[in-house]
């Protein structure tokens, strides 16, 4: 049988074993939770951004009229509580250039991933169900995601998976718990946490790190490998972050 | 740099009516906004101007020192179709030709790759100037390297202006002519033509600096301002610590300040093509429930309605209202990523749409409404551009699609703005701003990806609530609140008080805290809100 050389690429397990690049993540369905999932996120969106930059320069995109040509990260959520851009800019990540799409439900926000997948022209598609804040609104609805997305079952899930094959781009779950997306076909699960720097062993980490002094608190975020049907189970990755200013 | 024309017809709204009365032409006349005592003016004829009559107007007060001034109203159609035509004209010479949509009767013209055509960049100016007065119109043409310098060059036509332009770079007393062109050159109209030519990006600095700010100002208080500390020309702003120019100056002058520095341009864009909106109406025999059997009825209407389609026109926007079996009627409007005439990328929208909205009636009749334009022929683009295809066509039509499926609303880009409120900072844009027009922003908050020297250190993301909630302070866990922040701004309008904490909640005993809460207590308003969590 014919088929693609590019068709018979395999997602590839980089030897530094950071478990949350495009190289791993690509043609497969992560799941991401916990507190600092988003502190996490931005270097694979960064990542993204400058494969992007790279490829549409080689293919002469930006001839186009000047446009910013096409979209390769589509954000889709069920939700009002958006990432804080300025801190997404801060940290390297070119905010104009993602398409944030807004569906009332997580049924809704599968079935625009699917579409996006389908179109061949996304390479990163985040799935943001976490909405920690809405608890404590007096005016929030109860729309008790974690059930409605329970109706995405399997099916709904190896489609997505099918096509994030067939297109080679990756599928980012955001959830407030690890295992909301149930189901055998997420191939990654990875938990995000974050603590107060205060060991000797972060303030040295910290100083390595060149961190601005002017910045708020110092924090250590642990991106820990819960699931994983290649790489090491939970295996975790440390870095020092920086908190936003007014934050000790 | 490529070199850019500017076509000022000055006091376009005056020339579009002598154009059509030309009896007109040699007396004092005014043209105002509508019919009434009350109607501001928007233009004045030179014998006008010489009475006292200046932009902005009352008529009555007019008529009190000028009581046998003609008075005329030109309407919103008249001045576009003279726009179009002027347009039209002007393609003929360049294929991009933009306008101010501020200001009508203003184009630019790229003239970049046509010094083989033209020997000089007089002769392209001249016969630009010959285009337009071809129409019945008279412009000033300034031919120079960027949009503002060339305004500025048609708006103020000093006696050094021309001496440069005829190639001879004496400077005579320039700060006192150019500001005394301004006083009356918001510009009467003489029905003269002139062209202005710069032969370096150094020479229309050079000129541009000894040019009076007035005509560039859109408010006449930021020009009293302005005034009252002596600074006239655009070389005595550019002398101003820029630091301190939006603070004491205000926003508009800060835009002017970057504008004149180079950094940024005069807003311009294509003149909106002109479109015809054909209906298609279909009584149906028997009422039609569910989108499939919809769908084949409208596609056959569709194909109908792209069959008598004119030559180069494509449908840009689609309106569809289904009538409901019992009264009432269901609306529609779907718009395509890019103007197209193919039946079954317009199709797909509609089953996108039509599918998403499951109707609870069935439909007897179906009006299809089409927003018809002709589609814009650039020749030079055949051969540097190639049209997206397969895939990348795929990826430019998935926000038309989404936004098919899921509302015209569900699709959005971020923009970063320079406020205060953290719920300010940014805004929703339905379109991506194109990667040329996006200007250098000095503001740390809101600048594109610092990569290179922050890579090592991560800041912590934040979200946020689009528009902050109102906090149930029953259900706030326990924990520690570390602030007061305190944010004070708007204090000339509708001020805001705002002391902001970040509360840690008690871990459950594990290693790590669990997210933490960002909220604010609002002053004014004696309210507890939360803007998002960390």
């Amino acid at each position: 049988m014919l088929c693609r050389a590019r068709d018979l690429q395999k997602p590839v397990q980089p030897s530094s074993g950071y478990p949350l690049t495009f190289a791993v993540s690509r043609g497969c369905i992560t799941e991401l939770s916990g507190p600092a999932a988003l502190d996490v996120l931005c270097r694979l969106l960064r990542e993204v951004q400058q494969r992007s930059a790279q490829r549409s320069s080689a293919h002469g995109s930006a001839r186009r009229g000047g446009a910013s040509g096409a979209v390769r990260v589509v954000w889709i959520m069920t939700h009002q509580s958006l990432p804080f851009a300025p801190d997404l800019a801060a940290n390297g990540v070119a905010v104009r250039d993602i398409a944030f799409v807004f569906t009332p439900h997580p049924v809704a926000a599968a079935q625009a991933a699917e579409q996006c997948l389908r179109s061949n022209g996304v390479d990163l598609v985040i799935l943001d169900f976490a909405e920690p804040a809405a608890g404590l609104c007096a005016t929030a609805e109860h729309t008790q995601p974690r059930e409605r997305m329970r109706e995405i079952d399997n099916a709904v899930l190896g489609r997505l998976l099918r096509l994030c094959r067939r297109s080679h781009a990756a599928l980012l779950a955001i959830t407030e718990r690890s295992g909301d997306l149930a189901g055998s076909l997420v191939f990654t699960r990875l938990v995000a946490e974050r603590r107060r720097s205060s060991s000797a062993a972060d303030a040295t980490a910290d100083a390595n790190a060149g961190a601005n002094a002017g910045a708020g608190g110092r924090f250590v975020s642990s991106l820990k490998l819960v699931k994983t049907k290649t790489g090491r189970q939970n295996a975790a990755y440390r870095e020092v972050l920086r908190g936003p200013y007014g934050m000790l | 740099v490529a070199r850019t024309a500017c076509c000022n017809i000055i006091e376009f709204p005056v020339q579009v009516l002598t154009r059509h009365m030309p009896h007109l032409r040699d007396s004092a006349c005014i043209v105002l906004a509508h019919e009434a005592l009350q109607a501001p003016v928007i233009g004045y004829s030179a014998k006008a101007f010489e009475l006292g009559v200046r932009h902005g107007m009352r008529y009555s007060a007019v008529l009190e020192f000028a009581p046998h001034v003609q008075a005329a109203t030109v309407s919103q159609a008249e001045l576009a179709q003279a726009q179009h035509q002027v347009q039209a004209a002007l393609q003929s010479l360049s294929d991009e030709v933009l306008h101010n949509r501020d200001e009508p009767g203003v184009f630019w013209v790229n003239a970049g790759g046509l010094n083989l055509l033209y020997a000089t960049a007089r002769a392209f100016a001249e016969q630009l100037g010959g285009e337009i007065s071809r129409l019945g119109f008279q412009a000033r043409v300034g031919v120079g390297f960027t949009r503002f310098g060339t305004y500025l060059a048609t708006v103020n036509v000093t006696e050094s202006l021309q001496e440069d332009a005829n190639g001879s770079h004496g400077h005579s007393g320039s700060r006192g002519h150019s500001a005394h062109a301004a006083e009356g050159a918001g510009g009467a109209f003489t029905g003269e033509s002139s062209a202005t030519v710069f032969h370096s990006i150094e020479h229309e600095r050079r000129e541009v600096s000894r040019c009076a700010l007035q005509p560039v100002l859109r408010s006449e208080r930021a020009g009293k301002r302005l005034r009252r500390l002596g600074i006239v020309t655009v070389g005595e702003l550019l002398r101003l610590p820029r630091s301190e120019i939006r603070s004491t100056l205000g926003e508009e002058v800060e835009e002017l300040y970057l504008t004149a520095l180079g950094e940024r341009d005069l807003p311009a864009a294509p003149l909106e093509e002109a479109h015809r909106t054909p209906v298609a109406r279909r009584s149906l025999d028997q009422a039609l429930a569910g989108s499939e059997p919809l769908l084949r009825v409208i596609q056959e209407m569709l194909n109908m309605e792209l069959r008598r389609l004119r030559r180069g026109e494509q449908v840009a926007r689609m309106r569809l209202t289904l009538e409901l079996e019992r009264g009432g009627e269901h609306r529609e409007e779907l718009r395509a990523a890019y103007p197209t005439g193919r039946c079954e990328l317009l199709v797909r929208l509609l089953r996108l749409r039509l599918e998403a909205r499951r109707l609870e009636l069935p439909v007897v009749s179906i009006v299809l409404e089409l927003d018809v334009r002709r589609a814009r022929a650039r020749q030079s683009m055949l051969f540097f551009e190639i049209e997206p295809q397969g895939d990348e066509q795929h990826d430019e039509s998935l926000p038309a699609d989404l936004r098919a499926r899921f509302g015209d609303d569900a699709v959005g880009y971020l923009e970063p703005c320079e406020r205060q409120l953290p719920e300010q900072r940014v805004r929703f844009v339905e379109q991506a701003k194109p990667l040329a027009s996006r200007v250098t922003q000095q503001d740390e908050s809101v600048q594109e990806p610092q990569s290179a020297q922050q890579d090592e250190s991560v800041q912590v993301v934040r979200r946020a609530f689009v528009v902050p909630q109102r906090l149930n302070r029953r259900l706030l866990p326990p924990g520690t609140l570390s602030g007061p922040y305190a944010l004070s701004c708007n204090w000339w309008g509708n001020s805001e008080r705002r002391l902001y904490y970040y509360l840690v909640p008690e871990s459950s005993g594990g290693e790590f805290s669990p997210t933490a809460v960002w909220l604010y207590y609002d002053l004014e308003r004696a309210c507890w809100m939360v803007q998002g969590t960390v």
